[in-house]
C-alpha cells in the first residue's frame, strides 16, 4: 500500500492504514483540518480495535513470561505491525527497551508508523537513543518526515542528535575547519590530511 | 459515549463517539461511507489478529504452547 500520495495529510494516511485502504479512498477527507483528522484517527483506532483490548493486554503481559529473544521473534514473524503497535503501547517501558533490540529495524519502522505518539510516549522514551536513530534513518529513507516530526516530543533529547560520521573518502570534513576542497583524508584516519591542515576531525 | 452509541447517525454509532466538527459537516453519504470503511476495518483487524495469534502459537515451542494459549485466551 503506497502512503506517499502527494498532498495527502499524514493523519489521513494513518487513518487509511488503520482501515486497510488506499489513501485515495479517503480523498473526501481532504478538506478536514489536520488537527481534527488526528482526533478522528484516535476515534477510528478505538473503533477498529474495539473488543480486542483485552487480548492485546494479555499479549503485552505475556511478553513478561517468555524470554525476550523468543518474544521478539514471534512478534516480528506473526504480529502485523498495526497489532504490534497496539500491544507496544501497553508494554512496560523496561520490557519495550529490551524487545526493540530483538526485532529488525524495518519492522520497528513499520510499527512506528502505526504507533500513537502520545499513547506510546512512555515506551518510546525508554528506547535507547541509538535504536531511535536507526529507526529514524529507516523512516527518513521512506520519506516519512512528517511522521518523524510527530515523534520529536516523544523521544529523549540524546535521541535527537544525529550520529557522528567520519567524512567520506576524498572529502574534507567542514568540522576540520579546512576548506581546501577534496583531500586525501581517509575514513580510517584520525587526522585530516588536507594540505596545510593538521587538525583532527571533531564531531 | 453512551449517547453517541444511541445516535442514529451511522458514523457516530460506529465510532461510539462524536466525530470532529468538520467530519460531522460532511455529506451524509460520505459519513456513511466512512462508517462502512470503519466497520470493514474492524472486521479486517479482528481477522488479522486471530490469524496472527494462531500463527504465533504454532511458532511457540511445544512445551510452553499450552501456557501461552491459556495466557492470551
Amino acid at each position: 500500500m503506497s502512503d506517499r500520495m502527494s498532498g495527502q495529510s499524514l493523519q489521513a494516511r494513518r487513518i487509511a492504514r488503520l482501515l486497510g485502504v488506499e489513501s485515495t479512498d479517503l480523498e473526501y477527507l481532504r478538506e478536514v483540518p489536520e488537527a481534527e483528522l488526528r482526533v478522528l484517527h484516535d476515534q477510528v483506532a478505538r473503533a477498529v480495535f474495539a473488543g480486542g483490548e483485552q487480548r492485546m493486554a494479555k499479549v503485552a503481559g505475556l511478553s513478561r513470561s517468555i524470554p525476550a529473544p523468543l518474544a521478539g521473534r514471534l512478534a516480528e514473524r506473526f504480529l502485523p505491525p498495526l497489532v504490534a503497535a497496539r500491544v507496544a503501547e501497553l508494554l512496560e517501558p523496561e520490557r519495550a527497551r529490551d524487545l526493540v533490540g530483538r526485532v529488525s529495524v524495518p519492522y520497528l519502522a513499520d510499527l512506528a508508523v502505526a504507533l500513537d505518539p502520545v499513547r506510546a510516549r512512555p515506551v518510546v522514551r525508554a528506547i535507547p537513543p541509538e535504536r531511535i536513530g536507526q529507526v529514524a534513518g529507516e523512516l527518513f529513507a521512506r520519506g516519512e518526515h512528517a511522521l518523524m516530526a510527530e515523534f520529536v516530543t516523544s523521544v529523549e533529547r540524546p535521541a535527537l542528535k544525529p550520529p557522528w560520521r567520519w567524512p567520506a573518502p576524498g572529502t574534507c570534513s567542514p568540522c576540520c575547519r579546512c576548506w581546501s576542497g577534496p583531500t586525501t583524508s581517509s575514513t580510517s584516519s584520525s587526522t585530516c590530511r588536507a594540505r596545510g591542515c593538521a587538525r583532527s576531525p571533531t564531531p | 459515549m453512551n449517547d453517541a452509541a444511541a445516535d442514529p447517525d451511522p458514523l457516530t454509532a460506529t465510532l461510539r463517539d462524536t466525530p470532529p466538527p468538520a467530519v460531522q459537516a460532511l455529506a451524509p453519504e460520505l459519513r456513511e461511507r466512512l462508517a462502512e470503511q470503519v466497520r470493514a476495518g474492524r472486521a479486517r483487524q479482528r481477522r488479522l489478529g486471530e490469524e496472527a495469534v494462531a500463527s504465533a502459537l504454532r511458532g511457540v515451542p511445544l512445551p510452553v504452547r499450552g501456557l501461552v494459549r491459556k495466557a492470551i485466551g
